[in-house]
């Protein structure tokens, strides 16, 4: 009965009105919007158009290092170099490096500059397996520990040894 | 002996004068009472003002999305119409024979740039934008004469 008896409006609860509304309009007002992060389908529509469009795309030929003979792989779309490349590795040790030196070069200009990437290419027949994995962008990124986008692509080369060759391209936005 | 109490009964904002039938209006009678008001005016100030800045940020969070997903379909137009295309890819002689891409985007300003990773070329379409706009990324590949190369493609749309 204090305002009763006091006979005014009430300093003590009008303070405390006016903290509780201050706290829940600081509230609304603190919150920042969400950072706008491309959802999962998109990075993954991403990554789908950009590994086909890098495997499209025309290369010069390729010299690998290999054991006993070094390898040169003629010009054409980037898919069958690499297929091509990936074959020659099933058959004996092969350098790859050249090849993910070209790869850094093209998917370096290709991908968004704050993104990183993974591009591997394999190939399989029967219990022998051989491939390679690039990797580039924006580094930092622990594959391991982030969700990104996949795209895959598999080719089969109709051969008698029923040689499975797969490229996958990784994506990931850095922050 | 007739002991008469006299009680004094709190006046707030309005007292009505004696003898007559108007009545006057009190801000306060002392200065915590002037306070007080203050406070709690100060208190519907700050909850408006937080309301509103509310709304209309989720106002400009669905435009964006709109935005986005505007982006998006015309990016996916752009790279699947059939007359545009070589193959798989995009044609650099029906890039270079097209002027506009407004059939796309009829109802909203635009932009599409395909960057030609290799060679260098650009190839700009639309108007531009105009305030606010959401991006879209892509990539194809450009047939050439002789050669494939790899480019860019970012689309943005205006409000």
């Amino acid at each position: 009965m204090r305002g009763a008896s006091q006979g005014s409006l009430p300093l003590l609860d009008a303070v405390l009105f006016l903290a509780v509304i201050s706290v829940v309009a600081a509230l609304i007002l603190a919150q920042t919007p969400p950072a706008r992060r491309d959802s999962m389908e998109e990075v993954n529509r991403y990554a789908r158009s950009v590994l086909d469009a890098f495997l499209e795309t025309t290369w010069e030929p390729v010299v690998l290092p290999g054991d006993p003979n070094e390898t040169e792989l003629d010009a054409g779309p980037a898919y069958a170099v690499l297929a091509e490349a990936l074959q020659v590795g099933l058959r004996g040790f092969t350098d790859y490096a050249p090849l993910e030196a070209r790869i850094g070069a093209h998917l370096g200009n290709l991908v968004r500059a704050d993104w990183a990437w993974r591009f591997e290419g394999r190939a399989q027949t029967g219990g022998a397996s051989s491939g390679f994995v690039a990797e580039g962008g924006h580094g930092g990124v622990d594959w391991s520990a982030k969700d990104y986008g996949t795209a895959v692509t598999v080719l089969d080369l109709g051969d008698v040894a029923a040689t499975r060759v797969s490229f996958s391209l990784d994506l990931v936005p850095t922050p | 002996m007739l002991q008469v109490r006299r009680q004094t009964l709190p006046v707030r904002d309005t007292e009505v004068a004696r003898g007559g039938d108007t009545a006057a209006v009190d801000p306060g009678e002392t200065p915590e009472e002037l306070a007080a008001l203050a406070a709690v005016f100060t208190g519907f100030a700050l909850l408006l003002a937080a309301v509103g800045a509310g709304a209309v940020r989720t106002r400009d969070a669905a435009e964006a999305e709109r935005l986005d997903e505007a982006a998006g379909r015309l990016l996916d137009a752009f790279l699947d119409a059939p007359e545009l295309r070589e193959g798989r890819c995009l044609s650099a002689s029906a890039l270079n024979g097209t002027l506009d891409l407004d059939r796309f985007s009829p109802s909203r300003s635009y932009r599409v740039a395909v960057t030609d990773v290799v060679l260098g070329t650009t190839w700009d379409f639309g108007p531009g934008t105009q305030g606010d706009f959401q991006v879209a990324f892509g990539a194809s590949c450009v047939a050439h004469e002789r050669a494939v190369t790899a480019a860019r493609v970012v689309v943005a749309v205006g409000s």
